[in-house]
Formats: structure tokens, C-alpha cells, sequence
């Protein structure tokens, strides 16, 4: 039944995000060529002044607009998640959702390994077009070194740090819907205020999952490890933190849903 | 099996309402039974409970002996009283999700039902009418070969020449073994295809008898009944 | 086409009746199969159920008879089939006679009103 819920969970959430990410890419590629022509009339034409600053405000213009469209994508893409887990979990559409013969965790899970999927191809294709500004007349930035000097400054080498960049990127693009999820869950209680509940349930788990986290962090002793810089030790009390959160907020979710399930 | 749908002690509370008090009945195989009441008078909250919609407050509901989970919502086929169909996709890929989801779904039997009230396959939801939606509904509901079928008022919101060929298709469509728990105020339509009826009132059992009897007992239909009961 | 039924009587009673008018009116002629209680049902757009217990309360009064396997039959008996026919349209005639008496009507004024109206048109 999990196959079956992932390919309805798919329909329901590609026909947002293929524009989306099909605008991103065509942005990129278009502002990418864009930038090869003109960097190649201006290499063979010579550097007039005036040529050059028209260029330059307009590349700004474009990077500008670039990194909006970017944040855009980041933000939509929890929008769509939450809009798609609303409409048919707890809105009218929840009708079907919850007569198919399922169970509720089943239904979670689809929907959180769909949002898994959309952000790891969100991130995949941003971090593509990147790779594609640091190709042809970019190639010169010293990427590498950005890398390197991230991981120095938090005592690591750079393979490590790579390994830990990827894991929390995972165990956040986990995390990330179950909050949303489980806020929803919580404030479906709420027969005429659902959102008006998801919004205060979020405020809630946001403030106790922080005096938790504050907590653990004096209990454990790992604020200790902070004075000495080796944060290696922090990132992984992080990763684990993380990951018992959003264990935390898929038992939330499926609780709710299953044995507080309250359709209008 | 001898009983499709047990409710047993149900209560059901909103808040400060309550919406269900200690609500018993069973439903037999083979039996079509009319669940009547005014609005608000707990019918749609009776059939949420055993659709797995709502979780009562207290008591319990059994199908086939099952309780509510993922097996007894396969032998349920519900109708909410709610548009519950989303709205972009296409009338054939509700059938796919139907005949995909549900074992006991019968694709060919919702085409040809299809066919028969004029309703394209090609259409998106968006596009037909409040009415229409509603009987695409109806049709996938009772192309399922289920052994209950709950229909929250089926034939509320379509005309009055639709409903005939409504209460007919509910009538050879129902898998002989199965049972309907249908709720309605539109007393009138129903009242011949009824084994029995169900009246509730403020979320209470008022009265449980079988059609017959109470035309024998009472000498007037159900209908005039009804209204006697629940004069305003 | 659904049929037509009153209120304040069970729909049963007049199920069989309307049963019972289709055979003694030939359109379910002596000796022929009756339509399944499914096909029954649906004609009248009424529940089987109700439709099935009907007819069982005609097998009972043997105006007709079932067979396991082939389904239901009208009685070959046709004198018990006249005999029925009768006794409804005596049933009737009692019953416009006493309408007619209630309507100031004595049994020689009915009878004479008929024969003029016989004479008048050809029914």
C-alpha cells in the first residue's frame, strides 16, 4: 500500500513543484549563457568602461533576482509540502485519505517520503546550478578553499565535514515536515481555528524543543566541548538531537491522526 | 458473520456538545437501513464513527466483527456528505485511484454507470457541477463490491428526476450480502427501499423499527411519522 | 417506473396486491416465470427484502409456487386464478355500491344509473 501512496502523493505534489524547478533551471541556464556571451564580447571586444558597468549592473540585477528566486524555492517547497499534507489529511479531501484502507503511519510516511524526495531534489538541482556557475569563467573562484575553511574553523577536516553537511541536510529534510505535519495534526483538535492551531502548535513545540535542546546540552556536557572548539562532538549531539525530534514529531503525527482524528 | 455493523455504547462529545449519547444498534446482512433525523441530529457524526473519520469519546463500533482500522475501511464503502474528490484531477484517474486503493472496486461496472448519466471520463472535477460531482461520487461508492455501504444523504443534492435513477442504482448495485446504513431527511424518496429505520433525535435513539411496522402499527408512512415525531 | 404506493399501509400488503392484480389480470399469464425478486424489486423500486416476503406470502396462499433451482412460477391452476378474479371484483362492486349509498344513492337508483350510462356510451 506505501508504493501505491507514494505514486498518489507524487501526483498530487509534481504538478507544483515541476514549474517551480523548471523555472529554476531554465533561470539558471538562460542567466548562465547570458553571462558566457557576454563575458566572451567582452574578452575579444576589449574592456570599455561604460560596456562593462552596464554589464555589471545588470549581472547584479540578475544575481539578485537569482538568489530571490532561490529563497523562493527553499520557502515554497515547505509551502507545497504543508499545503499538500493540510488539503488532504484534515481538509475535505481527508474524507478519502482516511477511508482508504490504510493505516494513518502509512499515510505519514508517504507524505514524508515524498517532501524527502522534493527537497533532496530541490537541494540537488540548486547545488547543480551553482556547479554551473563555478564552470567556464567562474572556474577561477577558489571553491575548494570555502570548503577548507569552514571545516578548519570547526576543527574538522574537510571529508568529515562533508560527511556531517550531507547527514544533517538529511536528517533535516526528515525533520523539517514532521514538525509541520505534527503541528497540523495538533491543531485539527481545533474544529474552527485548525490553522489558527497549526500556527500556536509550531510557536509550542518550537519553544520546548529549544528548552529540551538548552537542557540536554547542559546535562550532557556538551557545552563543555564548545569551550574547546572541538566541535566535532557538537555536531553529532546535533545530528542525534535532530533525529530524536523527528522521531519525536512522527509519533505526534500518527497519534494524533490516528487516535485523535477529528474531521469537522 | 451475522452482523455487519455493531455499535455498541457510543458516545460521542464536541467540546461542551455532546453529539452522540450511548448510541446502540446493529445492522444485519441483506438490510438497507434509513437513518433519519433533523440536522444536527448526530446522523452524519453516527456514520463518521464507523468510517473511522471521528473517534468516539467512549464506546465501540465493529464491522463484520472487525474493529475500525485499515481492513474494516475495505469492506466500507463510504459516502460523505462533503466533496471529497480533489479538484484537478480527471474523472478516469479518480477511477485508476478507486481500482488501485480498493480490491473490491468494480472499474468496468463505473464506466458503464458513467455512460449512463452522460458524465465524460475525460472531464477534470473542476469542471463539472456541484450536482454532477456529486453522482460521480454515488458512482464510485457503489461500484465497490463492499459489504457496507454508509451514504451520508445521497441524493440531497441532486434533482428530483436524478434521484429515482439514484435509488436505483443503489438498489442493483448493493452487493446482495451487504448492508446500506443511508442517512437522509428526504424521508419521502427513500421510505420503500428502507428494511428499517433509525430515528435520532438530539443525538439519542428515539425510535427503531422496521418500515412495515410501522405503517401497520401507526397506520401512516414513515414520513408522516417523522414529522410527527420532530414537530417544530 | 416505480410504483405507487399509499401511506399508512405496509408496502407489503401492497406489493402482493399489486402481484397478485398481475396475475389475475393475465399480464403474468398461468404457468409462466416470474421476474427474479431482484428484478421484481427493482422494477418497484423497493427493497428486495420487503419484495421477497411478498411474494412469500403468495406462495403461501399458492397463487404461486417456487422451485429451488428454476425461480418462481405463476399457478397453472386456473380456477384458482378465476376464483381470485372474483372475489376482487365482487370486492369492488360491494365497495361502489356502498359509495354510492353514501352518496344518497338506493341499490335500484346505482343499478339504473348504470344501464343509462351503458346505454349512452359503449364502455
Amino acid at each position: 500500500m506505501l508504493g501505491k501512496l507514494l505514486k498518489k502523493d507524487f501526483r498530487s505534489t509534481y504538478r507544483f513543484f515541476l514549474p517551480l524547478m523548471g523555472g529554476y533551471t531554465i533561470a539558471a541556464a538562460v542567466g548562465k549563457i547570458l553571462f558566457e556571451i557576454v563575458l566572451s564580447v567582452l574578452d575579444s571586444a576589449g574592456h570599455t568602461s561604460a560596456l562593462s558597468e552596464g554589464i555589471a549592473i545588470f549581472s547584479v540585477f540578475y544575481l539578485i533576482i537569482c538568489v530571490i528566486y532561490l529563497v523562493a524555492c527553499y520557502l515554497m517547497t515547505s509551502v507545497f509540502v504543508v499545503y499538500d499534507f493540510y488539503k488532504t489529511m484534515v481538509s475535505d479531501d481527508g474524507y478519502l485519505t482516511h477511508t482508504l484502507p490504510v493505516r494513518t503511519s502509512t499515510l505519514i510516511c508517504s507524505k514524508t517520503l515524498i517532501a524527502v524526495m522534493w527537497q533532496i531534489v530541490v537541494n540537488l538541482i540548486i547545488s547543480l546550478s551553482f556547479l554551473l556557475i563555478f564552470t567556464g569563467h567562474f572556474s577561477q573562484l577558489p571553491v575548494k578553499y570555502f570548503f577548507k575553511y569552514f571545516a578548519s574553523s570547526w576543527n574538522m577536516d574537510s571529508f568529515a565535514y562533508g560527511i556531517y553537511s550531507v547527514l544533517n541536510i538529511l536528517v533535516e529534510s526528515f525533520q523539517r515536515p514532521l514538525l509541520f505535519f505534527a503541528c497540523i495534526a495538533i491543531g485539527q483538535q481545533w474544529k474552527n481555528h485548525r490553522i489558527l492551531g497549526a500556527i500556536l502548535a509550531y510557536i509550542g513545540i518550537s519553544i520546548a524543543t529549544q528548552i529540551i535542546n538548552t537542557i540536554a546540552i547542559i546535562m550532557t556536557g556538551v557545552s563543555s566541548l564548545y569551550q574547546d572548539f572541538t566541535l566535532s562532538g557538537y555536531m553529532l549531539y546535533s545530528l542525534i538531537f535532530g533525529i530524536i525530534t523527528t522521531v519525536g514529531f512522527y509519533l505526534v503525527s500518527d497519534y494524533m491522526l490516528s487516535k485523535k482524528l477529528n474531521l469537522e | 458473520m451475522n452482523r455487519i455493523l455493531e455499535y455498541s455504547h457510543v458516545t460521542k462529545q464536541f467540546g461542551s456538545l455532546c453529539a452522540l449519547q450511548d448510541v446502540s444498534l446493529t445492522v444485519e446482512p441483506g438490510h438497507i437501513v434509513g437513518l433519519l433525523g433533523p440536522n444536527g441530529s448526530g446522523k452524519t457524526t453516527l456514520l463518521k464513527i464507523a468510517s473511522g473519520l471521528l473517534v468516539p469519546t467512549s464506546g465501540t463500533v465493529s464491522i463484520c466483527g472487525l474493529p475500525v482500522g485499515p481492513e474494516s475501511k475495505s469492506r466500507i464503502s463510504y459516502l460523505p456528505d462533503k466533496n471529497y474528490l480533489s479538484d484537478w484531477m480527471k474523472v478516469s484517474q479518480i477511477i485508476d485511484l478507486f481500482h488501485d486503493f480498493y480490491l473490491n472496486f468494480d472499474r468496468n461496472k463505473a464506466y458503464e454507470m458513467l455512460q449512463r448519466l452522460d458524465i465524460s471520463p475525460k472531464q477534470k472535477l473542476k469542471t463539472l457541477s456541484k450536482g454532477t460531482r456529486e453522482k460521480v461520487q454515488l458512482i464510485l461508492v457503489m461500484s465497490r463490491n463492499a459489504d457496507l455501504y454508509l451514504l451520508d444523504e445521497p441524493i440531497g443534492g441532486v434533482d428530483p428526476a436524478a434521484r429515482d435513477y439514484i435509488l436505483q442504482t443503489i438498489l442493483t448495485n448493493y452487493n446482495e450480502h451487504g448492508s446500506i446504513l443511508i442517512s437522509t431527511h428526504l424521508i419521502s424518496d427513500v421510505e420503500q427501499v428502507l428494511d428499517q429505520v433509525i430515528f435520532l433525535k438530539n443525538g439519542v435513539i428515539s425510535l427503531q423499527s422496521s418500515v412495515d411496522d410501522i405503517r401497520a402499527q401507526y397506520e401512516k408512512s414513515v414520513d408522516e411519522l417523522f414529522r410527527e415525531v420532530f414537530q417544530c | 417506473m416505480s410504483w405507487h404506493f399509499d401511506n399508512g399501509r405496509p408496502i407489503y400488503t401492497q406489493l402482493l396486491e399489486r402481484v397478485r392484480f398481475l396475475i389475475i389480470s393475465g399480464q403474468y399469464p398461468p404457468g409462466s416465470k416470474l421476474p427474479s425478486v431482484r428484478d421484481l424489486a427493482s422494477e418497484a423500486s423497493v427493497n428486495p427484502n420487503t419484495m421477497q416476503r411478498a411474494l412469500a406470502e403468495l406462495e403461501r396462499s399458492r397463487l404461486i409456487c417456487s422451485h429451488r433451482t428454476t425461480g418462481r412460477f405463476v399457478t397453472e391452476d386456473e380456477e384458482m386464478i378465476h376464483e381470485m378474479k372474483e372475489s376482487m371484483g365482487r370486492e369492488k362492486i360491494l365497495t361502489f355500491f356502498h359509495e354510492m349509498k353514501q352518496m344518497g344513492y338506493d341499490r335500484d337508483q346505482t343499478t339504473a344509473l348504470i344501464e343509462k350510462i351503458l346505454k349512452e356510451k359503449t364502455i
